[in-house]
């Protein structure tokens, strides 16, 4: 792996406190609702890391889109898998976010974070460094 | 075939003939181009041949990468509708997704993917 991050330009260090734990009984609530209900690994990562959205790769900005996606879309599990909410994304950047979703999610080969780091500044994501393995033995 | 492919060098190295920088054929750099056009389907013989002149070698570059992240973005797309029709269970559009990278894909490294993950499928109705 010779992905080097120093490449590449710093993510927003803007910070937005979101999904953080609130006293307000209809935001604890859809915190609540939300962690219940998050099957994409990018969701989940923002609800496990409030107020730090570099956690999961993302500027604040783009977390509170895919937070309002999940959202809107938590209702209705097919729509779960759907990323036309971050319609305002260039589309390589929605590739690069969608890849990592799976890279997580589906236990790709290679440094998730490290990939998406490196498409988010070559536009590109690095299908030599992460990708699915075969599953063996099934 | 290397078992780890690193493609970071020739991606590089393309950003820099696009930007108008003079590509030096040195040793290393030729080494780089021979051994990534065998690891993006390109012949033996239409890799020297580019290596000919400056010129076509740096053709020869921007085709490397072109071949690399075209079919990066072909096949992660493909993948990633293959998964939510896998979810589905609609797994004959999730296979049809994959058979249609490889009906196209030259570069070894991704048609591989694909035929994992097809072959993965096969188990399924």
């Amino acid at each position: 792996m010779k992905i080097l991050d120093g490449r590449f330009g710093p993510l927003s260090v803007a910070v937005l406190a979101l999904g953080c734990a609130s006293s307000h009984p209809a935001v604890a609530e859809r915190d609540q609702y939300a962690q219940a209900t998050c099957t994409d690994s990018l969701t989940c990562c923002v609800q496990r890391n409030p107020g730090n959205p570099e956690a999961c790769g993302l500027t604040a900005s783009e977390a509170a889109t895919l937070m309002a996606g999940a959202k809107a879309a938590a209702p209705d599990e097919a729509e779960e898998w759907n990323d036309a909410h971050n319609t305002q994304l260039p589309e390589w950047k929605r590739r690069c976010i969608r890849n990592y979703g799976d890279c997580k999610e589906d236990g790709w080969k290679g440094d998730c974070y490290a990939c998406l780091r490196y498409c988010e500044g070559q536009l590109e994501w690095p299908a030599d460094q992460c990708f699915p393995a075969k599953k063996k033995g099934k | 075939m290397p078992d780890e492919l690193d493609w970071a060098p020739i991606r590089d190295l393309a950003r820099r003939v696009r930007n108008g920088e003079r590509l030096t054929l040195t040793d290393d750099v030729r080494e780089l181009l021979e051994r990534t056009a065998s690891e993006v389907g390109m012949s033996k013989a239409d890799a020297a041949s580019a290596l000919a002149s400056t010129a076509s070698a740096e053709a020869l570059v921007l085709e490397l990468a072109r071949r690399i992240k075209e079919g990066s973005d072909r096949l992660m797309d493909a993948l990633h509708r293959a998964k939510r029709f896998r979810l589905a269970g609609d797994f004959d559009s999730a296979r049809q997704e994959l058979r249609e990278v490889l009906a196209v894909e030259v570069v070894p490294h991704y048609r591989e993917i694909a035929e994992g993950q097809l072959e993965d499928l096969a188990k399924e109705p």
